[in-house]
């Protein structure tokens, strides 16, 4: 391509980088909603036309997961997402109040830097490039050191495309080599408008830190709860659907299953009759020692995205070889209990609760335990009940009766946003607990015409200089109904 | 597309469309070949102009770069257009009436 969008090196060119987006932000702001629809639309032709090359790409090169999930993953980063954002007003006005006399204008925020994740890098490259140009700010890619290939060449796929229906010059730009100086340095810089970052812990703190606008993602550390009256076989079904999806890749995916002790003898012939194993006490230590990192106090990258075959044989652990997920029967939550923490594996913790107070409260142990804020699962078909886990639960995203992953990502469950970016609110140290789609890309002006505040002009102002009047006399006052 | 004239010792390049990347590309050769002739200060009159493409952006930078170049200046600016240069952020490095 002529117009190099790559930096090959180390010690980038931070300035030109950022001169380029600055020039596409401009151009782009003169963009009509139906040039940016047609942008938008053929950005998601071409990747959804990709979807099983890249997945294939991302599968090989991180090693991680499942090529045919990671496919899945690409259609609802391509097809749900568009479908989701095809029909919103991004562009000029879009509501006009009449009655209240105040009318909104769509306006693009600027150039966005956006971070991508080892365990979902083409999905999350697609979905930040749509929801980016659909709200028309120029995106710089900022791919995970172990995905570059393909997220380069997903960028590329779809730059080209966009370039096809008259996009601006290097709306989409991509780093292919980079420091963390250089991160640091591009999220710091002053032409920058937002960070949109999904990764780990230190990246997204370092985003937040930046003092430039920033988007992120908390961990999880997703508890499901089996709650006596949920249809059990069904809900073991549910949760093998999302914990062995992409190898358990996917941060809202199942970290344990807490279940009431009147269903557990069922529950545990279900897991069992769909290939779950259940580890002895000396294997839980063997699993513990490999998976997690007690010194950083995180999972360990080795075992991230492998099936739970493969990390039973690095184990030694006696599983059959057609296993599909490991379950630690434990009696405990933190950090004497690392398989209590988020590890992206097919691997559960797994409780069993003495009743549902116990159980809630196990929930919320897990729940706080490295997850604030992201997501938190219940089977049951009690709503009474389903309301008081939600209420103590600290999650953006309760789903119920829903494999986690599919359903905190939203679309195909159930009416969420589709979105690979998911806030997880002040607890996980984020801005909203929303599903981040397009809308968060926008600055919102409002025009508010003069309209006249009925009450305050039946109100005589003189009353809040008498200051012998209490409270409640000058509220009468003020909201009299003459 | 583009219309010259010598005026008060100036060349006034007056642009005749909307400067997108296709006639901003037809236009440029000409453009440039006039101003390193006449090697007078220059003004781009944008007053047909309600659209620039990035190009755009690049050659009014290349413009106020040329050696024999006094002076450059961009007059008749639609507001519209006036924003894409704040944003881009060359409005510092141009002047603009």
């Amino acid at each position: 391509m002529e117009n190099a969008t790559t930096m090959d090196t180390k010690g980038l060119d931070i300035d030109n980088i950022m001169r380029k987006a600055s020039f596409a932000a401009a151009i782009f702001s003169q963009l009509s909603q139906e040039h940016t629809d047609r942008i938008v639309r053929a950005v998601y032709e071409a990747g959804f036309k990709n979807r099983i090359k890249l997945a294939k790409m991302a599968h090989d090169e991180t090693g991680l997961g499942v090529w045919e999930d990671k496919v899945i993953k690409n259609v609802v980063a391509t097809q749900f997402v568009y479908e989701d954002i095809k029909n919103l007003k991004t562009v000029g006005i879009i509501s006009d109040d009449e009655e209240n006399g105040i009318i909104e204008i769509a306006q693009p925020i600027g150039p966005i830097f956006a971070l991508i994740p080892v365990t979902n890098p083409t999905s999350t490259v697609m979905f930040k490039i749509l929801i980016a140009l659909k709200t028309r700010n120029p995106i710089i890619i900022s791919p995970h050191h172990r995905a570059m290939k393909c997220c380069k060449e997903t960028a590329k796929i779809c730059y080209e495309a966009a370039l096809k229906e008259d996009a601006p010059q290097d709306c989409v730009q991509w780093l292919e080599a980079k420091s963390s100086e250089d991160t640091r340095a591009l999220m710091r810089h002053k032409k920058l408008a937002l960070v949109l970052a999904t990764g780990g812990s230190s990246l997204v703190g370092a985003a937040y830190s930046s003092g430039t606008p920033a988007i992120g993602v908390g961990p999880g550390n997703v508890p499901a709860y089996i709650e006596e009256t949920a249809d059990v076989g069904f809900a073991v079904e549910q949760i093998f659907t999302s914990k062995t999806f992409d190898n358990g890749t996917v941060c809202a995916s199942e970290q344990s299953i807490i279940v009431d002790k009147s269903v557990a003898n069922q529950a545990k012939k279900e897991i069992e009759a769909r290939k779950g194993y259940f580890l002895s006490n000396d294997e839980i230590k063997r699993l513990e020692e490999v998976a997690f990192d007690k010194e950083r106090g995180l999972m360990n990258a080795a075992i991230v995205g492998q099936s739970a075959s493969s990390i039973a044989k690095l184990v030694n652990i006696d599983a059959p070889s057609d296993v599909r997920l490991l379950l630690a029967p434990l009696t405990g939550v933190g950090k004497e209990y690392p398989l209590s923490s988020e590890i992206l594996a097919p691997i559960l913790a797994y409780y069993i609760a003495d009743d549902f107070e116990h159980a809630v409260n196990l929930c919320i142990d897990l729940n706080f335990h490295g997850g604030i804020g992201h997501t938190a699962s219940i089977f049951s078909n009690d709503d009474g009940k389903i309301s008081e886990f939600a209420s103590v639960m600290n999650a953006g995203r309760i789903v119920v009766n829903t494999p986690s992953s599919q359903g905190a990502v939203g679309g195909l469950y159930n009416t969420l946003h589709p979105s690979f970016t998911l806030g997880c609110g002040s607890g996980g140290k984020n801005i909203t607990t929303d599903n981040i789609t397009a809308r968060h890309l926008l600055n919102i002006q409002r025009i508010a015409r003069r309209r006249v505040n009925r009450r305050l002009e039946k109100f005589d102002t003189k009353l809040y200089f008498d200051e012998s009047l209490d409270i409640k006399t000058i509220e009468d006052e003020f909201n009299r109904n003459y | 597309m583009v219309q010259f004239q010598l005026e008060d010792g100036k060349l006034v390049c007056l642009f005749l469309k909307n400067m997108e990347t296709e006639n901003c590309v037809n236009c440029e050769n000409e453009l440039f070949t006039k101003i390193r002739e006449t090697k007078l200060p220059v003004v781009f009159d944008l007053k047909e102009v309600s659209y620039i493409a990035s190009m755009f952006l690049s050659m009014c930078l290349m413009a106020k770069k040329e050696p024999d170049v006094e002076s450059f200046l961009l007059i008749n600016v639609q507001p519209n257009v006036k924003k894409v240069f704040k944003i881009a952020g060359v409005d510092q490095h141009l002047s603009i009436t």
